[in-house]
């Protein structure tokens, strides 16, 4: 059938010569019949023209009476070159784009959002039109969990014209169980006022000078039958030593955003982007956001779409104070900052230096504080 | 001459070692199945051609075939194909 059938009717001669001098070229015939002085015979297309010199041994004269098969079927659109070239060209564009990732999905994420993924993934070639052929997936995961410090694993399947990725992030640490053997360290430097050991056993006592990180009260309990582990709890308060400064210039250059906006819509398609703007430089301080309006079906989201990404100017506003403004900012600043350190500590005692200098008014506050600098952290055993 | 005693040796040779006809001495092998059809194998050429009578060349000699609407459903070096009503198989 694909190669094409043609019925002939060989009419004079000797048909019977006929036929041996086909066999003998090698040239199958079949469905032969007799009718009258008429042989009607089957052979294929492409054996019609080797048949030619047989019946003229034969002294037969061959007609085509019935033609079956593709060739014959496509000879009428033989001069329709449009046809042709069109059918081509679906083909080449069917072939191109389903060898492309039409959709990437994200999935496992909580805390990093898809964009924060997408972002890294896009320059490593995992993007909506990209090929996945070119994707050399394990210095992509490397480079990708470089960058994306909150992901411990990552990978990238193709399905078809979908690209998921898969990604683990880090979890976050457990708190320690009640149960479990702990140490109360200190979180800051200070001196010991007051030790309540819950449990376990104090290694400081009041007056004693302490500094980040020192054991305050110890999981470890001596026993007669050995050291006992236990979660050591407790409350440790300590006078610690706090230090804000605030500096206020006479000049300050304040950033404020300006009512300007430049919007520059572009046409994507599978990652080629097409601007819909005339190019011009623009100059200026200003922030980008990019938004993208892709077509959907079904609910998902198509490689092709607008993109419109807008160019937000910014102003610099120069604010100058003289030397009282500019004293007063600074003690509102103070005043504020020590308001929110009281919301941690009980400040006892209090030494402000205020220090003028070219630019403008420094202001230095030293806190006397007393705070909880105890923290629970897990003990962890080496064997020996 | 040569032609004739060489096949005259192998048959002699089938019959004497018991080996089936046609191994050694290129003799036509003919099917019939039924009275609907024919396998010609070491067909070597057509002789006539109607539709009432197909003869046809063998190693053995000629063959003919009566019988009504006969048609040579498939010629090509190896076999051949008759079929239709076949009423006799003569070997002339």
């Amino acid at each position: 059938m694909l190669a094409g059938t043609v019925r002939i009717e060989c009419e004079g001669g000797f048909p019977e010569r006929f036929l041996n001098e086909a066999a003998k070229r090698d040239i199958a015939l079949w469905d032969i019949s007799r009718h009258e002085i008429s042989l009607f015979c089957r052979c294929k297309a492409a054996d019609y023209r080797a048949l030619r010199p047989a019946a003229r041994a034969a002294s037969v004269r061959m007609r085509v009476k019935e033609r079956h098969g593709l060739p014959f079927l496509l000879k009428p659109f033989r001069l329709r070159w449009g046809l042709v070239v069109g059918m081509l060209l679906f083909v080449l564009i069917l072939q191109l784009l389903a060898s492309r990732v039409w959709i990437v999905r994200v999935e496992g994420n909580e805390r990093v959002t898809d964009e924060e993924i997408r972002e890294v993934l896009e320059p490593l070639g995992v993007y909506e039109g990209a090929s996945p052929q070119k994707i050399d997936l394990p210095q992509l995961q490397l480079t990708a969990l470089e960058q994306l410090s909150d992901v411990v694993w990552l990978t990238v399947n193709f399905e078809g014209s979908t690209a998921t990725v898969e990604v683990r992030e880090r979890k976050e640490a457990q708190p320690i169980a009640p149960d479990e053997p702990s140490n109360v360290v200190a979180t800051r430097d200070g001196v010991v006022v007051r030790i309540d050991a819950v449990s376990g056993q104090a290694m400081v006592k009041e007056g004693d000078a302490v500094t980040e990180g020192t054991l305050l009260i110890s999981g470890v309990m001596d026993s007669k039958v050995g050291p006992l582990l236990k979660h050591a709890q407790g409350i440790v308060t300590a006078r610690t030593t706090r230090t804000l400064t605030v500096t206020v210039p006479f000049e300050e250059q304040i950033p404020s955003p300006s009512p300007r906006t430049i919007s520059r819509p572009c046409f994507y398609f599978l990652g080629v982007r097409v601007p819909l703007y005339a190019s011009a430089e623009v100059e200026g301080e200003y922030t980008q956001k990019t938004e993208k309006f892709p077509l959907t079906a079904h609910g998902k989201a198509l490689p092709v779409g607008v993109e419109v990404t807008r160019l937000m100017f910014e102003e610099t506003v120069i604010c100058t104070r003289n030397e009282t403004q500019a004293l007063s900012e600074a003690r509102e600043r103070l005043v504020k900052a020590v308001e929110e350190l009281r919301g941690d500590v009980t400040v006892e005692t209090e030494t402000v230096n205020e220090q003028k200098t070219d630019e403008g008014w420094v202001i230095t506050g030293t806190y006397t504080c007393l705070e909880e600098i105890g923290q629970t952290r897990a003990l962890t055993l080496q064997e020996k | 001459m040569k032609r004739e005693k060489r096949a005259d040796i192998a048959k002699k040779v089938e019959n004497t070692l018991d080996i089936p006809v046609g191994v050694l001495s290129r003799a036509a092998r003919m099917e019939v199945s039924g009275n609907r059809q024919v396998l010609i194998e070491g067909c070597r050429g057509i002789v006539r051609y109607d539709e009432d009578q197909i003869e046809v060349r063998t190693a053995d000699g000629t063959v003919r075939f009566t019988g009504r609407e006969m048609c040579m459903t498939s010629l090509n070096p190896a076999c051949a194909v008759i079929t239709g009503r076949l009423l006799s198989v003569e070997f002339l």
